[in-house]
């Protein structure tokens, strides 16, 4: 229900607030109208619904969106939907990677600069947590394109479309991109992990004898991963807004690129479709999350 | 969460080896407060603040003779321009000054009225709760699944760029986190004792908002707003990088990023220089947040 909400609420943001900057026809017709008539004019405002008032419009698309009709591309007259489909992809490959390089270099770097608190490794996970959190992503991947592309020549700066992305490609961005949610799964698992070595139920399974590594990683990760979950939505956020920094950067052929080209160029269809996509992706991955916080902690059950 | 040491060691079966320089007593209680962030933040504070005292060049006077030269200890460079000219031959330190001054005012603003909103917010949802709560709630669901930096994008090119743009922009952004926050803090003071009682003296609910609730909820706000003023920091440079925030002559850290990018290859320091600054900030409003929030409250939850 909320989602829902939250979708019609982004899409009719989008909608109205393009709207104050430009008739999207005079995308579709230049100002000399390649000598079109007034009357062809208003036949293509018709053919697009821009003859309507804005609300009506908008109740147009919703209604060719539920139809599967993603509308066409203002620029060059071609339907969206498999602009998206070749677009999608590669933002896809790019977030997934991400997400998984971060669990995998965040979690285990948090619990153990909690497990050896107050040692090199505890100061330099924190370290890395507080820079990570304090720079700019896009900032970042300027830097490592001039370092790895611009003086050490090792890695390519920018894809050449979307057919000569290869494996070099990825390197740079992933890490960029990941950058942000391993700094922060590394420090919030550092302080639950914390909290849940001080526990109870974790001192009676030490004085039962289970070894420091069964408690560190059965009792303690198992509890510790609860916490980043909490705050999954912040973290999934700051997935979407990287996107759009890390594909700005490297020139990739994401969808977060063709939204930012699309403000640009006030093509409204394919912003708001971007939007939608990126609302969309938030919507399900809280679900998501929702789901795998009851199966991870089963003190929430839902009534 | 401050665990003793001792306690540690029976939990890991390890004893951990606290760094001898820790030791020393003298250090550890230097340790308690926030030297070097406090320093930093108060340099560029002051920085911005004294701006034209400090430099004595105009952050956009253009300098034909002097475009892109290096930083005063690179070859070709000169104290005149102690971080070197950017590609029309503005000085990169005294835009980095001004810069300062334009960053934190934007942060600053937009983070006054999102606390006002978002506390006032938090107060309502948590004190009323029912409808009331769960109505305010998800509305900062909602709010948290906008693709911001589009829609802000949208925004700033109909509304057209400037300041009061980019202010209403992070403002509509700054509020969420002072809602959940505070509404959890008051679900808990809502009960004491001293809230009960003076509930049943009679006491109006704006009375108890302002004398009781208010000044409990007072250093969870603190502690949230340092973390806020630097993500604030950082989406406004990455508004201005993408070109939505201030409009271009002016000297903005995301600005001069976004400028320096074509000129890589030659001129590194136009880019790497306002990133560091905003690393210094950030990276010191950080620190200075954490220990706020050991220091008024060792109870509260790690924020993000």
């Amino acid at each position: 229900m909320t989602s829902i909400l939250s979708l019609l609420v982004v899409t009719s943001i989008i909608f109205f607030v393009s709207r104050v900057y430009g008739d999207p026809i005079n995308n579709f017709i230049p100002d000399e109208g390649y000598g079109l008539q007034p009357e062809e004019i208003k036949k293509v405002k018709e053919r697009l619904h821009l003859d309507r008032a804005v609300p009506v419009q908008y109740a147009f698309w919703i209604g060719d969106l539920l139809r599967g009709d993603l509308g066409e591309d203002l620029r060059d007259r071609h339907p969206i939907a498999p602009k998206l489909r070749e677009r999608i992809w590669p933002t896809v490959q790019l977030a997934g990677l991400a997400f998984i390089v971060a669990t995998c270099v965040g979690i285990p770097l948090g619990v153990l600069a909690a497990y050896r608190r107050g040692t090199p490794w505890d100061y330099g996970g924190r370290l890395f947590a507080v820079i990570g959190h304090s720079l700019p992503s896009f900032w970042v991947g300027i830097v490592a394109i001039l370092v790895f592309s611009v003086m050490l020549k090792w890695l390519p700066s920018a894809t050449q479309g979307i057919d000569g992305i290869n494996w070099k490609n990825y390197i740079m961005p992933t890490l960029v991109l990941a950058w942000l949610p391993m700094a922060g799964y590394t420090r919030l698992v550092r302080s639950s992990m914390l909290e849940i070595l001080d526990s109870e139920f974790v001192k009676l399974a030490r004085a039962k004898g289970v070894s420091t590594r069964g408690v560190v990683w059965r009792h303690g990760l198992r509890n510790a991963t609860i916490a980043p979950l909490t705050f999954a939505g912040v973290l999934l956020a700051g997935l979407v807004s990287g996107s759009v920094a890390v594909e700005t950067v490297f020139a990739w052929p994401g969808i977060a690129r063709w939204g930012v080209t699309a403000v640009y160029s006030n093509n409204l269809n394919v912003l708001s479709i971007v939007t939608l996509v990126f609302t969309v992706f938030y919507v399900v991955a809280s679900f998501l999350v929702d789901v795998l916080y009851v199966y991870v902690d089963p003190r929430i059950r839902y009534s | 969460m401050k665990i003793p040491d001792s306690e540690l060691a029976v939990q890991t079966g390890r004893t951990i080896a606290i760094p001898k320089f820790w030791r020393i007593t003298k250090l550890r209680s230097l340790r308690r407060w926030p030297i070097i962030s406090g320093t930093i933040l108060f340099s560029i504070v002051s920085f911005a603040i004294l701006g034209t005292f400090v430099v004595s060049t105009d952050p956009e006077a253009v300098s034909l003779r002097h475009i892109t030269d290096p930083p005063m200890w690179l070859d070709g460079g000169s104290s005149e321009f102690p971080l070197g000219t950017d590609s029309l031959g503005r000085d990169v330190f005294s835009r980095l000054v001004f810069g300062a001054r334009i960053s934190l005012i934007v942060a600053l603003v937009a983070l006054i009225s999102g606390i006002t909103i978002g506390t006032m917010l938090g107060l309502i949802a948590g004190w009323f709760g029912g409808m009331v709560d769960e109505i305010i709630t998800r509305i900062v669901d909602v709010w948290l699944g906008f693709p911001f930096i589009l829609v802000a994008l949208v925004v700033s090119l109909a509304v057209g760029r400037g300041f009061g743009t980019l202010i209403f922009l992070l403002a509509t952004l700054a509020w969420t986190p002072f809602v959940r926050q505070v509404r959890g803090e008051v679900l808990t003071l809502k009960s004491r004792d001293y809230v009960l009682l003076s509930q049943t003296l009679g006491a109006s609910t704006f009375r108890i908002m302002r004398k009781h609730l208010l000044p409990g909820v007072s250093n969870t706000v603190v502690v949230v707003a340092t973390f806020q003023t630097a993500s604030l920091i950082l989406v406004e440079a990455f508004l201005s990088f993408l070109g939505a925030g201030i409009p271009a002559p002016a000297p903005a850290w995301g600005n001069m990023i976004a400028e320096g990018r074509g000129y890589l290859q030659d001129a590194w320091w136009i880019s790497v220089f306002p990133g560091l600054a905003i690393l210094l900030t950030t990276a010191s409003l950080s620190f200075l947040g954490d220990w706020i929030r050991d220091f008024t409250d060792p109870q509260l939850k790690q924020l993000d």
